[in-house]
């Protein structure tokens, strides 16, 4: 038998592409993946100026803080002014231990207390997504801090007494849509953050649990969501709950505003229906 | 206890609940006087048929075209004059009213004006016999352009517990 080999190279070429296209295929993935998790971590919300119109992502954002006024970095792409040049371990590692590729400390303004529990898969695709978005060449601004508190090294003593590192442990008596819930209300979705109260170091008192905190973000007093609060949500049921965090409505009529409101913005109005039945189910089961 | 006692404080007692009843009717809405009070209540009754409607989207409740025709029609009639309901000068107190709603007014006035066209929308898809879905979808872009004005105009005063 004669062996065309006109066909054949059309077919072999073909068979070549194919773990390359696999490869573009699963890289495609990981970017709606990315996008996804992207809205879970609601880094649009500090990261993007939208009060005074700055570009997607390029920081800027005065946040005041009983502990001085931040200002959000620049996580755009960037080489020199983003994160364009962080490597994966880079990322990886700020996101989880709250330490920039040079070593310093992150300020906790920056809720890597939360993000430490996100997985290293939606950590990577998260990265994927971010390196695709327009670059902008900006310097961060500088934070503007009292001192002591302005000397990265403090930041060290507070992490040691505030904060603890590692992923997310699954819980092995619930299901996985209630573990599902709080991978997202611990981990990404970082709502813990401003739901529980925080000690005189400003780091989150979690044995309180989300109790709430009458001290919040802006002067705000943030809603507990535990079942002992006795609070308006304790009698909110599971619709009422994903409802709520999908068009902002209450179970009376009125409506939640105020920075919940963004968050219903940027996040959970993003989430898929199963996503915010698994915070449901997961916040109707603390006590 | 003797007759006599026992009925002095059982009128005590219908006392007691008669004016805690008048004073808490009085409290409402932490005690608003004028404008502000008018306000409050033209956004409760419009609260109160957002969560009829609420509750039929959610399944808590049969789902009834007629209920949305009258919510509709009752955000139709109170969100065309939220301006009128916010003159200058009438933030403060017990009022929940941030300073940024006048300083942003044209564009406070037109999510109000989005807020009537969602609402007549709604309206009109609840007589022209639309289904569930469609109604749903309505009710929460309805919802979504109240929600709106929530987020950036009101700060909400602290839950009481």
């Amino acid at each position: 038998m004669s062996i065309n080999t006109r066909h054949l190279l059309p077919v072999c070429s073909l068979l070549l592409m194919i773990p390359a296209l696999a490869d573009a295929q699963e890289e495609q993935s990981s970017v709606t993946r990315g996008e996804y998790i992207y809205h879970l971590g609601g880094c649009a919300s500090c990261h993007t100026n939208g009060k005074e119109g700055g570009a997607p992502l390029a920081g800027g954002l005065e946040m005041e803080t009983p502990f001085g006024t931040f200002y959000t970095p620049n996580i755009t792409p960037d080489p020199q002014y983003g994160i364009g040049n962080w490597s994966e371990d880079d990322f990886i590692r700020a996101m989880t231990e709250g330490v920039s590729p040079e070593g310093e400390h992150y300020y906790p303004a920056f809720p890597y207390t939360s993000y430490t529990k996100m997985s290293q898969q939606d950590l990577l695709d998260l990265k994927t997504f971010l390196d695709l978005q327009a670059p902008v060449a900006k310097p961060s601004k500088e934070h503007d801090l009292p001192f002591p508190l302005n000397q990265r090294f403090v930041l060290g003593v507070w992490k040691w007494l505030n904060f603890e590192s590692g992923s997310f442990q699954i819980n092995q008596h619930r299901n996985d849509r209630w573990n599902r819930g709080a991978y997202i209300v611990n981990g990404p979705g970082h709502c813990v953050e401003c739901h529980t109260p925080r000690n005189i170091m400003g780091g989150l008192d979690t044995d309180a649990g989300m109790t709430g905190n009458d001290n919040g973000p802006e002067g705000e007093a943030v809603p507990g969501l535990q079942s002992s609060n006795h609070s308006e949500f304790s009698k909110w049921e599971i619709e009422d709950i994903t409802f709520s965090l999908e068009t902002g409505m209450k179970p009376d009529g009125d409506f939640l505003g105020g920075s919940m409101g963004h968050v219903i913005d940027n996040t959970t109005s993003k989430m898929t229906p199963a996503d915010l039945e698994a915070i449901a189910e997961y916040l109707k089961s603390l006590n | 206890m003797s007759k006599k006692q026992f009925k002095f404080s059982t009128v005590i007692r219908v006392a007691v609940i008669f004016s805690a009843i008048t004073s808490t009717t009085a409290m409402g809405h932490g005690g608003a006087k004028g404008i502000v009070k008018e306000r409050m209540d033209s956004m409760k009754e419009m609260g109160d048929a957002m969560k009829v409607m609420g509750d039929m989207v959610k399944g808590k409740r049969d789902f009834e075209r007629s209920a949305f025709k009258q919510g509709a029609e009752t955000v139709s009639k109170h969100s065309p004059k939220i301006p009128e309901f916010f003159p200058k000068g009438s933030g403060g107190g017990v009022s929940e009213a941030l300073p940024k709603l006048w300083l942003e007014w044209d564009q406070f006035t037109s999510v109000v004006d989005r807020t009537t066209e969602e609402a007549q929308k709604l309206g009109e898809l609840s007589t022209n016999g639309a289904d569930r879905r469609a109604l749903t979808k309505q009710f929460i872009s309805l919802s979504k352009s109240c929600k709106s004005c929530h987020t950036d105009y009101r700060k909400k005063k602290k839950e009481k517990h």
